[in-house]
């Protein structure tokens, strides 16, 4: 286990601190914070037939020497099942068994085959901040 | 279902129109392009029979493939009734059931060697996996074929 570093202080000014474990990222919250978005992107972990699912590919990351520290995230991915994750990167398309491939006359087009792999945590980050803004528009002077 | 498939499930959708339409517009093309064509039609010329004119019907039946890149070329061809892939041929190829190896095709495309191996699944024609990137040649004809071996046995070439 790696404590990566504290990133909030809350209004009670307790702290939660990220930390890395197997790969994974999880945050702990001192002094009896409600948990909130550690978990996104690992709820798949570990069923039968989910696998993770990158965001930015490996490939990629490699290049800018991230992959180990990034590449498995939940902010570069999320856990999905195997069709889907089939579907929508052909790069694991090409892995399926040929039995299987053959039921499956299609993939997605490129560009939404990127969209549906965005990951939930920045749907969520996203979500949230416009909710926060709005609040903050409502709630003003 | 998972919160965290619901939002994928929902963009996969869109893409519904963009598949059908590039179907329709294959349809109006033609299945396959010269390369793959030359490939299929030197294992038909080297085949004995029934497995010349089994695969040579399966080829008649064919609407649809799917070319993938990403090392290396593949490409799946497809019979589709409807918008659902179709099991049943007239003419199943005489080999073992499951995934098997039809034919190896070996030839060279200006300085590109080119290696296609030609897969079966279920006595179903399937695809055709290259050894190399083949867009750049996918559409070339003139491909000098070097060597064809048949369910294993070599039957062109030294």
């Amino acid at each position: 286990m790696q404590t990566l570093g504290n990133y909030a202080k809350h209004e009670d000014q307790t702290e939660a601190t990220i930390i890395r474990s197997e790969s994974n990222w999880s945050v702990k919250h001192h002094e009896g914070t409600p948990p909130d978005g550690g978990a996104v992107g690992v709820l798949g972990k570990g069923r039968k037939g989910w696998e993770y699912s990158h965001a930015i590919p490996v490939r990629l990351l490699k290049r800018v020497n991230v992959n180990s520290w990034f590449g498995r995230t939940a902010v570069n991915g999320t856990y999905v099942p195997r069709w889907f994750h089939a579907l929508s990167d052909q790069y694991r398309f090409r892995f399926m068994p040929r039995i299987w491939k053959e039921s499956l006359p299609f993939l997605l087009p490129q560009g939404i085959q990127q969209a549906a792999r965005v990951p939930p945590a920045w749907i969520v980050a996203g979500a949230g901040a416009t909710l926060d803004s709005t609040g903050g528009r409502s709630n003003g002077p | 279902m998972a919160r965290e498939f619901a939002v994928p499930a929902f963009v996969y959708w869109l893409g519904a129109p963009f598949l059908l339409a590039r179907l329709a517009a294959q349809r109006r093309s033609g299945v396959f392009k010269s390369l793959e064509r030359s490939i299929l039609d030197s294992l038909i010329q080297s085949s004995h029979e029934p497995l010349a004119s089994a695969l040579q019907s399966q080829i008649s039946e064919i609407n649809h493939a799917l070319r993938l890149t990403t090392k290396s070329s593949e490409v799946n061809f497809y019979k589709i009734v409807g918008i659902r892939p179709d099991a049943s041929r007239k003419q199943p190829l005489p080999v073992d059931d499951g995934d098997t190896v039809v034919g190896e095709v070996v030839g060279k495309v200006d300085q590109t060697i080119v290696r296609a191996k030609i897969f079966a699944v279920n006595s179903r024609l399937f695809s055709i996996e290259f050894n190399c990137d083949a867009r750049p040649i996918i559409n070339r004809a003139d491909l000098e074929i070097s060597t064809v071996d048949v369910l294993g046995k070599r039957v062109f070439g030294a």
